[in-house]
């Protein structure tokens, strides 16, 4: 019953954390949080799987990460996008407008 | 830079995994409570909140499990985890390990061995500043290359002068001397070198200080002296007082001024003088040689130092345009000049080249000795893979991934190959000492610093790593093809597809090892062909001593009287059969060369004229030597000072320039415009190495042609040893003080010229027989594969009434298959490698038939010896026992 969750494929996860996280750096639920308003609640992931998603970022250098202090004055790691990061985001933006385009274009014609 | 953060993530995973367990928890423990409240918020009671936060979460394990492999854990577990599980499996086999690491220890000992003969003769850098900023340069004729490769003392100043891309030239030469100190004295060799010998090389003193250019200029002005750091420990004791302090060289004082820093010896790899004395000094040190004014002799070694930016063949294209204003200049010793550029430490280009090809030779040897070992491998490891098929099987089923199965057996086969590649180092290490034991002594002084540097231990890890991987690849490869079903039931096509590889691969083993064996067997033949047949004399029965008359300060006229008494003396002893002077012997270290071209023809330009080498022989030389004469005969007293020139060629020289005629009696012009006639011709031989194209040579009248130092050659009735004793004495009652080095036998003398050639039959004998072991044990294993396979068929036919002797054909019938295809091979590729060893050998024909059948035959023997006991393992096969398994 309800809605269908569609699942987001790996690329598309990536290049959503990393939007989210050029607006400022912020910690793992913040930036569910973020995903969440940007897509507007419909695309609502399974929370946890953030996490490994957000290793795999960093383990490729697009974000960095450090211990912080939230704004509840909790313990919370923070992630921030790097210069490589920010690149990989204006790649990543640009092939997404590409294919959906490309994407629309058929939908149209069809 | 991704792969740096990758890298650095897997790192901390592995040395501080329980930390990102913790760090990981601590940070979902934050979201979850984030969550809880933002519920409790939206009006949830606080145990509603936390579990819909719980649950919303998502499946904490299976989060866990990813969430630990992106942070690097995944892959860092699982190799300690290969590692371990390689590690239990080899233990548990004790005997395919011990004999895997036999085989590697043995493959990549060799290796290590060679290559650091490479690294220390080639690659390695002179402990000098930028040393890849300093060459060699040599002076060359362009039409001649074989010819003498040094220069002149006029010449090097000119290019000194006039050159625009060498920021300093300096040159230097050997040169005997004799030192005291203290009261000793003692004949040693050292350098004449110009004043900016150091200063070029940029290399400082360790006490005192260095030759400043200065100290070059005036001849005899500047008697001054540095010393090795390895003379200042063994002469001087390591005294520091005695910088500053004076010592006699040659009978003058000169003042040792400094010390050099340990690990500075020169320019050179294997010739290490020990002190150093500005070239001004030369009269004082050579008295009888004309080193300095004279354009067209002079053996000066030279090197410079490129300008920044300037690279090397600029270098030599601009020196080149010099030399061809020296030859316009001076065209009747310059003409045809050119300058060549090397790395320095090999002395002349022919014998760089000449090491280059000898290591490039040995290093293609190990490099089969280890592919042989390493198809050894191979083959063991499928054996091994195929006996694990259920094993493997189950752990596919389970969910295993093909590559995960891999890279465990791969990890397997590394962990041998590093082990095997650590023994093969100390293995290295032990061979490098027998080496260096073996050089034999020379008064000469050559030295090798053979030792295993970081070069050689980066070359064995490497060549560990990839014979690891090599010899795994295929294997795991093969054992984890997810073909469950038939790998979970007994497979009998399997096998025998398995059986031919390993068939296959133990043929080519036997192959190269055949070709192996052959050529070490063609290499001793030669060698025993050389030292007995090779030199142009005979080297038995016969003994050697040295003097320096000039050293110890007699003129001329005392050291003629000197050399006739003592022959005479000598002469006179019981057991000596006859005894004559030579200035130096053929096949010593340095040779004098002289222009030569007979009487009657124009002189050839100096491009173009040919050069004989030069010796200076008393009267019997030829009889004491052991040189036969084919026309003429030897020098007698009457062949002195003041009496015609003359001279004995060789029949090389005859031929070059009197084809076909009698040679004695024609003349011929030596050096300058002096006419010599022959009165002999003798045998040809080998006069400056075992490997050299025929060579002019001349022998002169030492009655005519002084020489201050001169080597004595006695031939004896019995044993040369048991004389050398009476001759020292008859020495001695001449001059009590006159020093004598290299007393020695004739065939000694021969050790140093005959010592590549010993060490490539060393070299290649042992790698033989190392790959003759390999091979043996190689087909030892297929046999045992294969019988282990056969057991069922072998109880059955044994069953069925087949007897003893049939089992045995069975298995021996497959041995003496591999045998002999391996052999076929293997003679075929001899036969074809034939045209490119011939060059090689001496006497001794690269498809001499009896090698070829000897070897042979001891190959065929090994390999059948290797079958022997998998065929009687088969015999006792108990038929009852292989059936009930059917």
């Amino acid at each position: 019953m309800g809605k269908q969750k569609p699942e987001l494929p790996q690329g598309t996860l990536d290049m959503l954390v990393l939007k989210a996280l050029s607006l400022g750096p912020m910690h793992g639920y913040g930036v569910g949080q973020r995903i969440g308003q940007l897509a507007e609640e419909m695309l609502k992931v399974e929370e946890g799987t953030l996490y490994p998603a957000l290793y795999r970022i960093e383990r490729r250098g697009w974000i960095e990460s450090e211990w912080g202090v939230s704004e509840n004055n909790r313990r919370a790691r923070y992630y921030k996008l790097t210069r490589a990061g920010r690149k990989q985001l204006n790649v990543e933006e640009a092939n997404w407008s590409h294919l959906s385009a490309a994407i629309g274009k058929v939908l149209r014609t069809a | 830079m991704e792969w740096l953060s990758n890298l650095a993530m897997r790192m901390r995973a592995l040395r501080r995994g329980d930390d990102v367990h913790r760090e990981i928890a601590e940070e979902w423990q934050f979201h979850i409570e984030q969550r809880t409240e933002e519920n409790i918020r939206r009006g949830m009671s606080p145990e509603e909140a936390r579990c819909q936060a719980v649950q919303h979460f998502g499946n904490s394990g299976y989060i866990k499990d990813l969430s630990w492999d992106e942070r690097g854990g995944g892959l860092a577990e699982t190799i300690w985890q290969d590692l371990r599980f390689g590690y239990r499996q080899l233990r548990k086999s004790p005997g395919f390990t011990c004999v895997a690491l036999l085989s590697l220890a043995l493959g990549i000992g060799a290796n290590a061995m060679i290559f650091s003969l490479i690294s220390t003769i080639l690659l390695r850098p002179l402990p000098i500043t930028h040393p890849e900023r300093v060459f060699a340069v040599h002076q060359i004729r362009q039409r001649n290359l074989s010819a003498m490769q040094s220069m002149s003392y006029p010449n090097y100043k000119d290019v000194r002068d006039r050159n625009e891309v060498l920021s300093g030239l300096a040159v230097f030469r050997f040169a005997p001397m004799s030192v005291s100190h203290n009261g000793s004295s003692e004949r040693m060799w050292g350098y004449l070198v110009s004043g900016n010998y150091f200063e070029v090389l940029g290399v400082e003193a360790f006490l005192g200080r260095t030759f400043t250019p200065e100290e070059d200029r005036g001849v005899n002005a500047h008697p001054v002296v540095v010393v090795s750091y390895g003379c200042w420990q063994r002469r001087f004791g390591a005294d520091p007082k005695v910088v500053g302090s004076s010592i006699l060289v040659n009978g003058h004082s000169f003042t040792l001024i400094g010390v050099t820093k340990p690990e500075f010896s020169g320019t050179e790899n294997l010739f290490k003088p020990e002190f150093w004395v500005p070239s001004m000094m030369q009269p004082w040190i050579e008295p009888n040689f004309s080193g300095m004014e004279s354009r067209s002799d002079g053996q000066w070694f030279a090197f410079g130092r490129l300008k920044s930016g300037v690279n090397a063949s600029q270098a030599q294209a601009q020196l080149n345009g010099v030399a061809q204003q020296l030859a316009k200049e001076h065209p009747e010793v310059n003409e045809g000049m050119g300058f060549l550029l090397t790395p320095p430490g090999l002395v002349v280009p022919s014998l760089r080249n000449a090491m280059i090809a000898f290591s490039g030779a040995l290093l293609l040897t190990v490099a089969l000795v280890l592919l042989i070992a390493c198809t050894n491998l191979a083959s063991l490891l499928l054996a091994r893979a195929s006996s694990r098929r259920k094993e493997i099987a189950v752990r596919l089923a389970i969910g295993a991934t093909r590559i995960r199965l891999a890279r465990q057996l791969l990890t397997e086969s590394v962990l041998l190959s590093v082990t095997g590649g650590l023994l093969g180092l100390g293995l290295g290490v032990f061979l490098v000492r027998i080496v260096l034991a073996s050089i034999p002594a020379t008064d000469v002084g050559i030295t090798l610093d053979l030792r295993l540097d970081w070069r050689v231990v980066c070359f064995v890890g490497s060549l560990a790593l990839l014979t690891g991987i090599g010899f795994g690849l295929i294997p795991a490869l093969q054992a984890s093809r997810p073909d469950l079903v038939a790998s979970l039931q007994e497979n009998a096509a399997g096998s025998r597809r398995r059986v031919r590889v390993r068939n296959v691969l133990v043929t080519m083993q036997l192959a190269l090892s055949l070709v192996l064996l052959i050529t070490a067997g063609l290499t001793v033949r030669s060698l025993q062909h050389a030292e007995l047949l090779g030199p142009g004399f005979n080297p038995q029965h016969a003994l050697i001593m040295s003097v320096d008359v000039g050293l110890q300060g007699y003129d001329q006229n005392k050291g003629q009287k000197f050399y006739e008494q003592l022959v005479e003396h000598v002469r006179a002893l019981p057991g000596v059969q006859s005894a004559a002077w030579a200035n130096s012997l053929p096949l010593s270290v340095g040779s004098d060369l002289n222009d030569v071209y007979p009487e009657g023809e124009a002189r050839p330009a100096a491009g173009d004229i040919l050069e004989a080498i030069t010796k200076s022989v008393g009267p019997d030389y030829f009889a004491a030597a052991g040189t036969p004469l084919v026309a003429g005969r030897e020098f007698t007293e009457n062949d002195k000072e003041g009496g015609p020139h003359v001279a004995v060629i060789n029949e090389t020289f005859a031929q070059t320039f009197w084809p076909g005629q009698n040679a004695v009696g024609k003349r011929f012009h030596d050096g300058g415009e002096t006419l010599v006639e022959v009165v002999g011709v003798a045998r040809n031989g080998k006069y400056q190495s075992y490997g050299e194209d025929p060579k002019l040579a001349v022998f002169f009248s030492l009655a005519q042609r002084y020489s201050s130092s001169a080597t004595l050659i006695a031939r004896t009735k019995d044993n040369p040893k048991s004389a050398i004793a009476s001759v020292r004495n008859e020495v001695h009652l001449l001059d009590a003080n006159l020093p004598v080095y290299d007393v020695k036998t004739l065939k000694e003398h021969l050790q140093l010229p005959l010592f590549p050639l010993h060490a490539a039959a060393a070299a290649v004998g042992s790698f033989g027989l190392v790959a003759l072991i390999l091979a043996a044990i190689g087909i030892y294993g297929v046999m045992a594969y294969s019988v282990s396979q056969r057991t069922q068929e072998i109880g059955i036919r044994m069953a069925l009434g087949a007897r003893t002797i049939d089992v045995w054909g069975m298995v021996l019938r497959h041995g003496i298959g591999i045998t002999v295809a391996g052999m076929v091979l293997g003679l075929l590729c001899a036969f074809g490698l034939a045209r490119v060893v011939t060059n090689l050998l001496y006497g001794v024909s690269a498809t001499d038939p009896s090698t070829f059948i000897l070897i042979s035959i001891l190959l065929a023997i090994v390999a059948l010896m290797a079958c022997v006991i998998p065929a009687r393992r088969a015999t006792r096969v108990d038929p009852v026992i292989a059936i009930k398994n059917l």
